[in-house]
């Protein structure tokens, strides 16, 4: 387990084996490290099933007499399951009873996540640069986006026609969650006066100079703000803020 | 008048005396009479600096942080986090201080018993209720949700005595008659409150069971237990407390220092033995202000004040002992006259 030198290699075929099938299930037992860290860091929702996978399968093979006591201490317990109320648990002394096979399973699972929660979100950020276009491309098609920039893409699918600030901020959008090139052109496609020349121009205008997305504050301003999502820059909506510097 | 409160403050804290666990690796923060906490991030190298901001500045609020510091006066996320005391706040109001009391007790006697603290500090807040601080080692790395769940065994939100059954299946079996054995009534020193939640459960199950039910229960088996068994059990175990869940849970919380003087009351958040908190009245024991001093007030409203039975008119003139006088100024009901 950990950052080793080829998790990016392996990370990548197991995007790529994931991307076919779809189902965590069918993902390669050795893939599946390194499928799971790009997925806490980048895609939450398929998180929670992997690590199930993953959690069962070591737990397979573990001496579970020697991995856990069937009274632990309660701030063990507190860290690991404070999930599970402890009211219906036997509690005295500080010490609490526990389910060696169940509770077992989610004191590892916790175990590993804290183990993924602690690689810098810098460090990860850098080893999957590379690859982050591709998978940014697929991101696009299968996650979300603020209500902000939905309100945009539907206006731009639509073919409605669109303000110069309205393009900007969807193309600032795209550039920086760094959509190919292609890509932002086919979404702009649609737009009544659309030049597929002017368009790449302004998008590698963009680039060059490095422009990064309008704040919520700027979107506000610019009355382009449509719901109060409860984050402060539409890039956190993906990556965060801590990833927003590295971007 | 807020120069003359201050002088009032500053002379009563230098009678106070103030002992604060790890001083220097805490945040202090102090509020003035529009707001509690005006300005943070403050600390302080030792007691005796603290107690002589306490006379110099005479704040009319001051807390600190539950959380242990390497830097406690750096911005956030520069302070370097330690751990942080484990705290509770029961907060009712003046006049239901016997029912906080009650709280109070129980809460500290499952710290004790199911948690296995022993370090814990109970003060008066000043005001409305009480703080309990656990500072065992073992509490103060416990993070958010581990707070929260311990404020939930407490407050009991998420209860379910069906979900009380089905995880319950993990213990039936001898262990029924463990818990009963060892916690319970069945035990050498029969005491209420030894085993937990579920221990008590147990015992006040056992209970309401007749002789056949017991008989089985101890076998671990439920056949006997109708619903209303365990509905009459739960009745008699739970007692729903209301414990301020964000007091707990938030690790960068400030909290009143205790034996500091409260400002919107002038009463002193006093720690308590648990033999003092039993009979403990503010109105005696919290007073740091003059008894024998009369000072003139006027009423801005008419206000009574609680545990006190004593009715003011507005607009009136009353002469009262200083410490009852700064009351009704402090809570914003009266202005001093002198």
């Amino acid at each position: 387990m950990g950052l080793d030198k080829d998790l990016l290699a392996r990370a990548k075929r197991a995007w790529e084996l994931f991307e076919k099938s779809k189902n965590p299930d069918l993902v390669e037992k050795d893939l599946l490290w390194p499928l799971m860290v790009f997925a806490y860091f980048r895609k939450p929702s398929l998180y929670p099933r992997l690590l199930d996978r993953y959690a069962k399968e070591e737990w397979k093979h573990i001496d579970k007499e020697k991995f856990i006591e069937e009274r632990i201490p309660l701030k063990d317990y507190l860290n690991y399951l404070y999930d599970f109320p402890l009211y219906y648990r036997d509690v005295r002394k500080g010490w609490v009873r526990i389910d060696r096979d169940k509770d077992g399973l989610e004191v590892l699972k916790k175990q590993i996540t804290q183990k993924i929660a602690s690689i810098p979100r810098e460090e990860i950020n850098k080893r999957f640069k590379d690859w982050r276009t591709q998978a940014e491309v697929r991101l696009l098609k299968v996650s979300s986006h603020p209500p902000c920039i939905e309100a945009l893409l539907k206006k731009a699918k639509e073919g409605k026609n669109m303000g110069h600030y309205e393009r900007l901020a969807l193309a600032l959008y795209l550039v920086n969650i760094r959509l190919p090139e292609d890509d932002i052109v086919e979404i702009f496609k649609s737009l009544p006066n659309f030049k597929e020349k002017t368009t790449r121009y302004h998008i590698q205008y963009v680039k060059e100079k490095g422009y990064s997305m309008f704040s919520c504050d700027k979107m506000k301003e610019l009355k382009l703000c449509v719901a109060e999502c409860g984050i402060k820059h539409p890039m956190e909506w993906h990556y965060g803020k801590k990833a927003q510097k590295t971007l | 008048m807020e120069r003359k409160l201050r002088r009032l403050f500053s002379r009563a804290y230098e009678d106070i005396e103030i002992n604060i666990p790890r001083v220097e690796q805490r945040e202090f923060g102090i509020g003035n009479l529009e707001k509690k906490i005006y300005k943070r991030h403050l600390a302080f190298l030792s007691l005796e600096e603290l107690k002589a901001f306490l006379i110099r500045e005479a704040p009319f609020y001051i807390s600190y942080s539950a959380a242990y510091y390497q830097n406690p006066s750096a911005p956030m996320e520069k302070k370097g986090f330690l751990g942080a005391d484990l705290v509770f706040d029961i907060d009712v109001s003046l006049e239901e201080l016997e029912k906080a009391k009650e709280d109070v007790l129980y809460l500290y006697d499952v710290l004790k018993q199911d948690f296995g603290f022993k370090d814990i500090v109970i003060n008066y807040s000043g005001n409305r209720g009480f703080h309990i601080h656990v500072r065992d080692p073992e509490a103060l790395g416990i993070g958010k949700e581990g707070r929260e769940a311990l404020v939930e065994y407490f407050n009991l939100q998420k209860f379910d005595y069906k979900e009380l059954l089905k995880h319950y299946t993990a213990y039936r079996g001898k262990k029924d008659a463990e818990i009963l054995a060892t916690g319970g009534i069945l035990g050498p020193s029969p005491r209420e409150h030894k085993a937990g939640f579920l221990g008590k459960f147990l015992t006040n199950l056992y209970g309401v069971l007749d002789e056949k039910g017991r008989k089985f229960l101890l076998k671990g088996d439920w056949r006997y237990v109708k619903s209303s068994h365990v509905k009459k059990a739960l009745e008699k175990t739970r007692l729903r407390l209301d414990v301020d869940n964000q007091v707990t849970s938030d690790l960068s919380k400030l909290i009143r220092m205790e034996n500091s003087i409260h400002g919107s009351t002038g009463l002193q958040a006093k720690v308590l033995s648990l033999e003092k908190l039993e009979g403990f009245d503010p109105w005696e024991e919290a007073v740091v202000f003059s008894k024998e001093k009369k000072v003139l007030v006027q009423m801005k409203e008419s206000f009574r004040i609680p545990r006190k039975n004593i009715s003011l008119q507005e607009g009136k003139l009353y002469r009262m002992p200083e410490y009852l006088a700064l009351f009704v100024v402090l809570q914003k009901k009266a202005i001093l006259k002198d």
